[in-house]
């Protein structure tokens, strides 16, 4: 992959985790209406691309080799979705393109799920052994 | 240490917006007042006698082959349409060289306004102090482009304890109420709704609301075909800008802030319930119908506060409501090509399972008896008559607008699911 398909590729990563992001903010959101109607369903609509790439994402993220590129990436970012999704992309993208470790896909929609649950659970869940959390427990 | 907190949450918020707009295949606007006059003078210059829309649209009837002067009438409205926008919009602060707003500044300030009437009960009643108190600077309130025409609270990002929530209305909300109170409003004979319904609420039974409305203008009709039609099938708010009637302005205006009002403080009712914490468990029915308890008495709480008479307090609701009713009519229309009438929206069996919400209808039945269960006969009697009205002009703006609807369904035009706004209009994203 050339150096410019990378930096694509991580943009899409960072895409890919906001749309993720909001379509989650969106289905935990209480409405002042329903705006669907007739036979429409009222359940937030659930891409199911996405629900797929999450579920890859919850396992990945608990796979050693995962962690072992992710964590130290990880040690000096903060909480949010935005910064953990730009350096998911890099840390990872050696592993999908390698097959080494843990079978990665080159999927911007996975790597951005990726960033999503590191976000939900925090960093520090994900990686309990990294500078962060240890600066986080001296505080 | 809160400053960086809520730096991050603005940039969290912003991310959100940005991820809205581009799930709706809309470039991020800027909405600088900046950015903003740029757009009035441009519309300014393009309106100008022989400017660009002139030309276009004398163009576009010498290629029909009609007589350009017919467009002059349509430039006059634009025009004037225009110079009320200019006339009535609330002046912004610059930007000092802030990044682009992702958020409708007039949206902003019209939620703040909100939020502080709602602030302020934490003096104004004791008893809401221990409930609101807490929320004081943890709800903020702003815009979110999801393609519906609704309100939404959530755990502001990132989560914190005691947390923080968004209260994020769609813009369409805006554009959609606006035009529906001005064509209500314009419908409304004030003066008449004034008399005949003070004698009504005295008890003189042959006092009817049918004295209130304005009889024989076709105006409202068309404004109210343009809105729900552009809405409906093309998810934008009307095209052809027509000047409101003066008259109504401030009654609309009235009646739209408190419909705000109203969701807002439904919003707040669904904080204050602990909602959020439940919503894939609880009872939707029932956290809604809680919700719409709690914001009616919020809002009414605050009207008081205003010295609003509260015969006058349920308006706000009621143009909610009968918003959502007229757009079920029309959806329904469009998407089955079966009539129907108003009262065909009240359901007669058990709940759709479904349906998150229960029907607009219910939900305005329900409020309207909390009322009732709360104020003395006149005032009844007063919100009563007003409720009446504004369900008569659903019914009789329907039966005039149900043969196009139908016509609509019958030529294969169909309701869209998402509504893209102002901004898929301006950038010229819809055909």
């Amino acid at each position: 992959m050339e150096a410019q398909e990378q930096s694509r590729f991580v943009d899409d990563v960072v895409n890919a985790a906001e749309r993720i992001d909001l379509e989650d903010s969106l289905a935990s959101s209480m409405r002042a209406q329903d705006f669907s109607f007739g036979e429409g369903n009222s359940a937030p609509a659930v891409d199911p691309e996405i629900q797929d790439a999450k579920r890859q994402a919850a396992q990945l993220v608990h796979e050693p080799t995962v962690r072992e590129r992710l964590c130290p990436a990880l040690s000096s970012v903060s909480d949010d979705v935005g910064s953990i999704a730009k350096v998911v992309g890099p840390a990872l993208l050696p592993l999908a393109l390698t097959g080494a470790g843990a079978v990665v896909p080159l999927s911007s929609l996975v790597f951005g799920a990726i960033a999503v649950v590191i976000a939900r659970a925090g960093v520090a869940a994900i990686c309990p052994d990294s500078k962060k959390s240890a600066k986080k427990g001296d505080d | 240490m809160a400053a960086a907190v809520d730096a991050l949450r603005l940039a969290a918020l912003q991310r959100l917006q940005q991820a809205g707009y581009a799930r709706l295949g809309i470039a991020p606007p800027d909405f600088s007042a900046e950015a903003e006059a740029r757009k009035g003078a441009g519309n300014a210059e393009a309106l100008k006698p022989g400017g660009e829309i002139e030309q276009a649209m004398t163009a576009s009837f010498v290629a029909r082959g009609l007589d350009p002067a017919a467009a002059q009438p349509m430039l006059k409205d634009l025009r004037k349409a225009l110079e009320q926008i200019v006339t009535r919009q609330r002046a912004l602060p610059p930007s000092n060289g802030q990044p682009p707003s992702l958020s409708d500044l007039h949206h902003r300030a019209i939620l703040l306004a909100q939020q502080q009437r709602l602030e302020r009960l934490v003096d104004y009643l004791p008893e809401f102090a221990a409930a609101f108190a807490p929320l004081l600077g943890k709800v903020t309130l702003d815009d979110l482009p999801t393609g519906e025409l609704n309100a939404r609270t959530l755990f502001a990002q990132p989560a914190s304890n005691p947390p923080s929530y968004w209260i994020l209305f769609d813009p369409v909300f805006f554009d959609f109420y606006f035009h529906l109170s001005n064509a209500f409003a314009s419908a409304i004979d004030l003066e008449a709704l004034g008399s005949i319904g003070a004698r009504y609420a005295r008890g003189d039974d042959s006092a009817s609301y049918r004295g209130a409305i304005r009889q024989g203008d076709p105006k409202p009709v068309y404004a109210l075909f343009e809105l729900l039609r552009n809405f409906t099938v093309m998810g934008i708010p009307p095209v052809l800008l027509t000047p409101y009637d003066e008259r109504g302005f401030q009654f609309a205006d009235a009646i739209r802030d408190q419909a705000a009002l109203f969701v807002v403080a439904h919003e707040y009712g669904h904080i204050l319930r602990g909602d959020l914490s439940h919503a894939l468990t609880t009872d939707a029915w029932r956290a809604e119908t809680g919700a719409d308890l709690i914001g009616w008495r919020l809002a009414n709480a605050v009207l008081d506060m205003e010295r609003v008479p509260p015969a006058s307090r349920l308006g706000g609701v009621n143009l909610f409501f009968a918003g959502l009713l007229l757009l079920e009519l029309a959806r329904r229309a469009l998407a089955d090509g079966q009539p129907r009438s108003p009262s065909d929206l009240i359901p007669h069996g058990p709940p759709d399972p479904k349906s998150s919400h229960p029907p607009a209808s219910v939900r305005l039945g329900l409020l309207m008896e909390e009322f009732r269960n709360h104020f003395p006969q006149d005032q009844n009697r007063a919100a009563e008559f007003f409720a009446s009205l504004m369900l008569e002009l659903v019914g009789l703006f329907w039966e005039r607008l149900e043969p196009a609807f139908l016509d609509m369904h019958g030529k294969g035009l169909r309701p869209i699911p998402v509504w893209k706004g102002m901004q898929a209009l301006e950038q010229g994203l819809v055909h």
